[in-house]
């Protein structure tokens, strides 16, 4: 696992905007123990949305030095990140979390991983057509 | 009007028995209304078309988590233990004057839940379009 700069991980969601590529975003609150699910201790909330990065934007901020958001769509919604105050990290060969349910349709290549300062996470996982 | 966290499941339930289409609107940190990512401060803001597929456990027990878990049409979820929110019932009726009418068109009744950690989630029943 590598930890990335925001500059870096904007760099890395731009190339998935660019050739829409299928993503899986999971998110939860709170992340201290990693991904589970809210019926496991201290997980209040999950969420996942199967989509593209359909936005990226980074612009000079007023409290910030800069501003990083990231829109995700799906034909069933939407999710928009301000990251600016986040720390990110890449796994280059990861897995999808074992309480997901199984997918044939895609497997899964790399995650970034958008860790809040207030213990809300985002995993973004790259997607492959099998 | 705040509900029990007995009557905020009693309601979902029944959603889940009519197989209600819900559009879940959410953000974090919630503060008064809705803003979207473009309000200061906001860390993220999602919306996703769901429908209720369980609604885990009966509420006998005051340690009860009260987990319900959502699904939608393209692989998205979303999961919340609810045991310890602050939980509001709505009904377009009352939505402000300017808002009243798309309210009643569009929606039969609403369910906000605030997290102690500043989320909400707002669910929309929404009217079936004949």
């Amino acid at each position: 696992m590598l930890l990335l700069s925001l500059e870096d991980a904007l760099t890395i969601l731009n190339k998935w905007k660019d050739e829409s590529v299928p993503v899986l975003v999971l998110g939860q609150n709170s992340f201290r123990q990693g991904l589970r699910t809210v019926q496991e201790r201290g997980v209040d909330w999950n969420t996942g949305l199967r989509g593209t990065v359909s936005q990226v934007s980074v612009c000079q901020g007023t409290i910030s030095s800069k501003a990083g958001r990231v829109v995700f769509e799906s034909p069933a919604g939407n999710l928009s990140l301000s990251i600016d105050s986040c720390v990110f990290s890449y796994d280059a060969a990861c897995e999808r979390p074992p309480f997901l349910k199984s997918d044939e349709q895609f497997k899964v290549l790399s995650c970034l991983f958008i860790f809040f300062p207030t213990n809300e996470a985002f995993v973004v996982y790259e997607l492959k057509e099998r | 009007m705040v509900i029990s966290l007995e009557d905020a499941l009693a309601i979902l339930r029944k959603w889940k028995d009519e197989s209600t289409s819900i559009l879940v609107v959410a953000e974090s940190p919630f503060r008064q209304t809705l803003r979207g990512i473009e309000g200061t401060g906001v860390r993220w803001a999602m919306g996703q078309r769901v429908r209720v597929s369980q609604v885990l456990p009966s509420v006998e027990e005051r340690t009860s988590k009260g987990i319900i878990e959502f699904e939608g049409h393209a692989g998205n979820f979303l999961s919340l233990a609810i045991g310890h929110c602050r939980i509001v019932y709505g009904d377009p009726r009352e939505a402000s004057p300017e808002n009243r009418a798309e309210a009643e068109a569009t929606t039969v009744s609403a369910l906000s839940i605030f997290f102690p950690d500043e989320e909400g989630f707002h669910f929309y029943e929404l009217r079936e379009i004949t």
